[in-house]
């Protein structure tokens, strides 16, 4: 081979393998949440999901224990879902992650949301749904790993608190509602079933 | 007579032998007969008709959002149960299902009085969305039509005339879209007694939990919940042992 060529075949291989290598650092998630934090799934459409969500998404202590990640089973990306994606980039931006900040916020919103959809479908049947090193915590060991932060979960009104700020007084009389239904959207009234079940 | 010979004229050319409902005449529907498009106990009046789907209730709608929505609830959870037409929704399913991923259709019924306490569906059809017109989605939304009729279904007693229409959206999902299906099996019936068991324990403490929030102000937490006791914990039951009896 002359040595034009095998320069040529070194240099495409080469950038092959940079650019899975920069694919890997950037746009694998499992990269971007440390281990240590605990990650929260939480779907637009479902009432006790968005609680949780906005519940940590409202507070510094709480945002800075637990990673917020949207999923989005429909896939449409509404902009619920852009608005979740929002809130979790700034989270992992604020802990300087840096892939976030150098990726367009679709992308790294993309990439994120995908994430998060993998995770459940490997891992769970329902939502809001935890992980902790991209390994599923079961509902029995919940309350232990927020222990170990120092969050408490209230289940009478799913609410996360810390009990050395004192409980917030806002969520006393806190109910769950279904998230605001669009209108214009016929599936928002829709009745579903599971064919042949 | 005149009138009588313009009567039949006005309802013959809805009763076709050429109409949908030909795909699925050995389902055990009753005596359903093609009909403007749907399937009907008997040929209808069209243009009466037609006023009465102008006017259809959306029930799901209204119960959501309405003042005096609440009074659907019975209606929506009868026509919601898995129970509900059980054994021709599983035919349906298994003539038609196959590959079918989400198939998202209008479901228009006329509600009938025959002097029960329920209504009687009279009249039902089938339209699938935009988007959702594959052949199999169009075969098996007109069979799960078909099937309803003869059936009953409780109105609110605010319902007052004698045939009154409702609309409802369906959403047909694959079982490999149902969140507690997902990433289990692709196929209903490959999944386990165990697994099936747990889905049931997972039922009932979502019932409990939902119970112990006592007055809940959010009308679709009321449906999660009326459904779980109503029927999804009950039903859950009834396959366990169907399985467990290798049925």
């Amino acid at each position: 081979m002359r040595s034009w060529k095998r320069w040529l075949v070194s240099g495409l291989l080469c950038g092959g393998m940079l650019a899975a290598a920069a694919r890997y650092l950037l746009m694998d998630v499992g990269h971007w949440i440390s281990r240590d934090t605990l990650v929260l799934l939480a779907s637009h459409d479902c009432a006790f999901s968005r609680d949780l969500f906005s519940q940590i998404n409202l507070s510094a202590d709480l945002g800075s224990q637990i990673q917020l990640v949207p999923i989005d089973r429909g896939g449409g990306r509404s902009p619920a879902v852009f608005e979740m994606c929002d809130a979790a980039l700034a989270q992992l931006s604020s802990q300087d992650v840096w892939q976030v900040r150098f990726l367009p916020r679709s992308t790294a919103c993309h990439a994120l949301v995908e994430y998060g959809n993998e995770m459940h479908r490997a891992h769970f049947r329902y939502y809001p749904a935890w992980m902790l090193d991209q390994r599923p915590i079961e509902d029995d060991a919940l309350e232990a790993s927020l222990g170990e932060r120092g969050i408490e979960h209230d289940q009478s009104n799913n609410t996360l608190w810390l009990p050395s700020k004192g409980y917030p007084e806002q969520r006393r009389n806190a109910k769950i509602v279904a998230p605001p239904a669009d209108p214009d959207d016929p599936l928002a009234f829709a009745v579903g079933h599971t064919i042949g079940w | 007579m005149a009138t009588a010979l313009h009567a039949i004229l006005a309802i013959s050319p809805a009763c076709s032998a050429d109409e949908p409902g030909e795909r699925v005449e050995d389902l055990p529907a009753g005596s359903a007969v093609p009909c403007l498009g749907g399937h009907a106990e008997a040929c209808l009046d069209p243009s009466a008709t037609e006023a009465l789907l102008a006017s259809s209730r959306h029930v799901r709608k209204e119960y959501r959002l309405e003042l005096d929505g609440a009074q659907w609830l019975p209606t929506l959870l009868a026509l919601d149960s898995p129970f509900y037409v059980r054994e021709q929704r599983l035919t349906c399913a298994l003539r038609f299902g196959d590959g079918i991923d989400q198939c998202n259709y209008l479901m228009e019924m006329v509600l009938s009085q025959d002097g029960g306490a329920q209504r009687r569906v009279s009249f039902a059809k089938a339209t699938p969305l935009e988007g959702a017109e594959s052949e199999a989605c169009i075969a098996y939304a007109d069979c799960t039509a078909r099937i309803r009729i003869g059936s009953h279904v409780p109105v609110p007693r605010s319902v007052t005339t004698p045939d009154f229409a409702i609309l409802l959206v369906m959403q047909a999902n694959s079982p490999t879209l149902t969140p507690e299906f997902e990433s289990k099996t692709p196929q209903l019936e490959g999944l386990r007694v165990d697994f099936l068991r747990g889905l049931l324990g997972d039922f009932e403490k979502a019932a409990v939990a939902l119970r112990r929030e006592g007055d809940m102000g959010d009308r679709e937490l009321v449906y999660s919940l009326e459904s779980l006791e109503q029927f999804d914990i009950e039903y859950l039951r009834l396959r366990i042992a169907e399985l467990e009896r290798g049925d």
